[in-house]
């Protein structure tokens, strides 16, 4: 049985010459096994910091507060031995650049083969075999042909196929794409779509897909949460943000979508800059004065909906 | 008059292999003309040739066969005088904005410097008085102005390279990909810069993107690519509703799944 | 926030050694009790004593006085071959790496010939042929160590011309001329800074070893290395005190140049990094 994933109070900040940035604040969620979550944001919501921090892949500059279970076991203090197993075994990554995460000169059954081999002391001629059934499972007919192959004859669609079967090569419980989609075209998109929704499929896997593509993650996932300024403001179901988004922030994202007419979020207004409530406050249309002082809490809704914003207070 | 820019049988081939044996055609027989003020959307997967042509319409790499008329003139024929004159009057927006202006460079002088490299204006405070008033245009303020490149957000960098654009009045604004480095709240806004741009000043665009939808919202005419060759060119309302050939009707489709 | 004023306190440390060497050899005539060449023949090899510190050498010079002059020569014709021979590869590399195509495969053709020979052998060769003044140093100096800042710069030139700021600039229409003058230079000087440092502390080791083995500067100029040479043949054992001071003196120079090109590297990588968290 796969254990949930819980943060509780996630801060994670960096220390530069302008002094402390906050990337993510007093984060807190439940992400439940055997389902596709989303976590939604632009650039600078902290959306792969978050990502990252469950499997303590940041930079060594950051400081992270707060805790992440998996069931019972709490990642961020666990030893790096444990940890190790979790990397891969439990907690599989899809990362965001495929074509750069394959080893441009090690042909791609040496890379994969590392990938089983970690985790499992399975002898080579057994591993061999899972991987083969492994590639056909993910759409390659003829294994043997690509695992001689190296990664720059493929296309970057075979390379994101390649390098999510590499994550998912020791079965792990949870998969976590890091943007699956970015700057891709929209055929690739689709396919994109379609093997994540395969692995999801055959492997049961749960997962956590970080984007900041609104259409594709309300495709894919079942649940949504969306970032702003790495502070969690909405968390529902995919189909429900979609329908009725209840934060300004989610239905401006959703507005500024070319076939939805393309209306942008105003940039934020200067007088309304140094305050202290909200933090969405200084772009908001619809704030009122008690915005810019009060800083809302997360509402739960009857339908077990979450926001933040006064308006649903 | 004549079209303000137009292609014909525009070509161009690589050669590599070690004796440069094996060619590639990276755009085949492309033609098509822009309308004055008007929107030229040309839409295409990655590796479609699109921004190698861009590249021949810019002059950064020579063509292999074909021409392309500025105002009637064939480009390859120009002087160095009339070749400043074109690369003045057509200006590029990459995708990267970040990217196109040096990082060695404070914003103000990037601006003031292509300005003195056309020669426009005489003296500095004119120069800046142009350059404040662009500045306004694009919804950007001074302050900016004495950062770095990399102290800016990429939306503010994509808004100043316009800005650098259009200090040198140009003719036709080529915007290869010019959101899709962006968030979509920051596009969107982006988008509307365009228009309200476009109709200041009468510009002319070249957009080319591989996101039909937003071609359906900004262009007037779409072409579409396909490995070099352009498969099939019509009004925004014959593409959109119309389309003809299988590949254009595999783009529409691929988006419209998402509905 | 605290590794970077660890970098900037190491920073300091090296470059105050660094700085009191070059100012003990630019101040050398203040410094110096003694005239460095002043035979004395009745006070020959004298242990360290209260009027000559570190004692004096086989024809009676005051050490001290040798030690704190010894570092001029050699500097100065570092600097200066280093100077040139970043004056060349700046040239060629960028003349290279801007050109391309045919320029490119004949500068690298040759810069490889270059890079093959091994240099000590061809600069004591040069010295040898052209006799051992300091023009004839300097020209064997910048002709074995050209090539490193060339292909430096061609490298870099290559990758700075792929750009798109660069590319921007063609598009308007900046000349060539414009192109590497205001955006190419400026972007490629911090590594260049980098290795001019590492550079000059590798010439003052060559020019050491050159006057140790006699083709460097002459006596009776005093020199770290030619004070070593002159005295480590016959009074290695019997007088080693004037040995101590000369060698220490090359060691902490070269030693403090490599230290603060090290660190010139690592500060501006760390700059680089803190924009990019950003």
């Amino acid at each position: 049985m796969t254990p949930d994933i819980t943060i509780k109070d996630l801060s994670v900040s960096f220390e530069t010459v302008q002094g402390t940035v906050y990337a993510v604040r007093d984060l807190s969620t439940t992400f439940h096994a055997g389902r596709i979550s989303g976590i939604i944001g632009e650039s600078g919501s902290g959306k792969s910091i978050m990502g990252m921090s469950i499997l303590r892949l940041l930079p060594n500059t950051a400081r992270v507060t707060g805790s992440c279970f998996l069931g019972k076991d709490e990642l961020y203090t666990m030893p790096l031995k444990a940890l190790r197993k979790v990397r891969g075994g439990m907690i599989g990554l899809i990362p965001q650049n495929p074509s750069a995460s394959l080893d441009p000169v090690m042909r791609i059954k040496h890379q994969l083969m590392e990938a089983i081999l970690t985790h499992r002391r399975a002898d080579r001629k057994a591993a061999e075999q899972q991987l083969a059934v492994l590639l056909q499972r993910f759409g390659f007919d003829d294994p043997q042909t690509i695992l001689r192959q190296y990664a720059f004859q493929m296309s970057g669609g075979m390379n994101q196929r390649l390098v999510s079967a590499s994550g998912l090569a020791c079965q792990p419980g949870w998969v976590i794409a890091d943007e699956p989609t970015k700057g891709l075209d929209a055929i690739l998109r689709n396919q994109v779509y379609t093997v994540l929704r395969q692995i999801h499929e055959t492997y049961h896997s749960s997962m956590i897909v970080i984007t900041h593509d609104l259409d594709f993650a309300c495709r894919l996932c079942d649940d949504i949460r969306v970032l702003y300024q790495g502070h969690l403001i909405e968390q529902g179901s995919a189909q429900e943000i979609m329908e009725t988004p209840l934060h300004p922030y989610t239905l401006g994202l959703m507005n500024a979508m070319p076939r939805h007419g393309m209306i942008p979020i105003p940039p934020p207004d200067p007088a309304r800059l140094t305050h202290t409530g909200c933090i969405f406050y200084p772009r908001c249309p619809r704030a009122s004065a008690r915005c810019g002082q009060e800083s809302p809490h997360e509402v739960t809704l009857k339908t077990g909906r979450k926001v933040r914003c006064l308006l649903h207070a | 008059m004549p079209d303000i820019l137009e292609l014909r049988a525009v070509c161009r081939t690589f050669s590599h292999g070690i004796f440069h044996t094996h060619t590639t055609k990276a755009v085949d027989q492309v033609s098509f003309s822009l309308e004055r003020g008007k929107t030229f959307g040309l839409v295409g997967n990655s590796g479609c040739g699109k921004t190698t042509l861009s590249r021949l319409i810019t002059r950064l790499l020579p063509l292999t066969s074909g021409q392309i008329l500025f105002e009637g003139t064939d480009i390859a024929q120009f002087d160095r005088k009339e070749t400043k004159h074109y690369h003045r009057s057509i200006q590029m927006i990459f995708q990267n904005p970040e990217a196109s202006l040096d990082p060695s460079m404070r914003l103000r002088d990037s601006l003031l410097e292509s300005l003195s490299l056309h020669q426009i204006g005489h003296t500095r405070e004119e120069r800046m008085e142009k350059i404040l008033h662009m500045l306004a245009l694009v919804g950007l303020s001074e302050p900016l102005l004495s950062r770095y490149p990399h102290q800016i957000s990429g939306g503010e960098a994509q808004r100043l390279v316009i800005c650098r654009a259009l200090l040198l009045e140009p003719k036709i604004l080529l915007l290869d990909e010019p959101t899709a480095m962006l968030d979509v709240s920051v596009q969107a806004s982006m988008m509307h810069l365009f228009k309200s741009l476009q109709q200041e000043f009468g510009l002319t665009y070249l957009y080319i993107t591989h996101d039909i939808e937003l071609l359906a919202w900004i262009s007037d005419t779409i072409g579409v690519m396909q490995q070099g060759r352009l498969v099939e060119l019509g009004s925004r309302q014959q593409i959109m509703e119309a389309p003809v050939h299988p590949y254009t009707r595999a783009l529409l489709d691929s988006y419209s799944h998402w509905k | 926030m605290t590794q970077r004023k660890k970098q900037t306190l190491k920073l300091i440390a090296v470059s105050s050694i660094l700085a009191l060497i070059v100012l003990m050899t630019i101040f050398a005539p203040h410094l110096a009790p003694y005239d460095p060449t002043a035979v004395q023949m009745d006070q020959r090899l004298l242990a360290p004593c209260a009027a000559h510190p570190l004692g004096t050498d086989a024809l009676g010079r005051d050490v001290l006085s040798r030690v704190i002059y010894g570092g001029r020569a050699s500097l100065l014709l570092a600097v200066i071959a280093t100077c040139c021979s970043m004056g060349a590869g700046l040239f060629i590399g960028i003349l290279a790496g801007y050109c391309e195509g045919v320029v490119d495969m004949i500068i690298s053709g040759i810069s490889n010939i270059f890079q093959g020979l091994p240099s000590t052998i061809l600069m004591i060769a040069l010295v040898g042929v052209l006799g051992s003044s300091s023009s004839s140093i300097v020209l064997a100096l910048v002709v074995t160590s050209w090539v490193g800042f060339s292909r430096l710069v061609r490298g870099e030139v290559l990758k700075v011309k792929q750009e798109l700021y660069i590319e921007g600039m063609r598009c308007i229409g900046a000349s060539h001329w414009h192109i590497i003058w205001r955006h190419i230079l400026p972007n490629i000087r911090t590594n260049l800074i980098v290795l001019f440092t590492t550079r000059v502390g590798r010439v003052v080791l060559s020019v050491a070893g050159l006057s140790y083995l006699g083709l460097g500067i002459q006596p009776p100029t005093p020199d770290w290395g030619e004070m070593i040479s002159g005295s480590a043949r016959r009074y290695f054992r019997s007088a080693p005190h004037l040995l101590w001071a000369p060698g220490i003196c090359i060691i902490l120079l070269t030693l403090s140049i490599h230290l603060l090109g090290d660190f010139l590297r690592d500060w501006f990588d760390v700059k680089q990094d803190l924009v990019k968290e950003l």
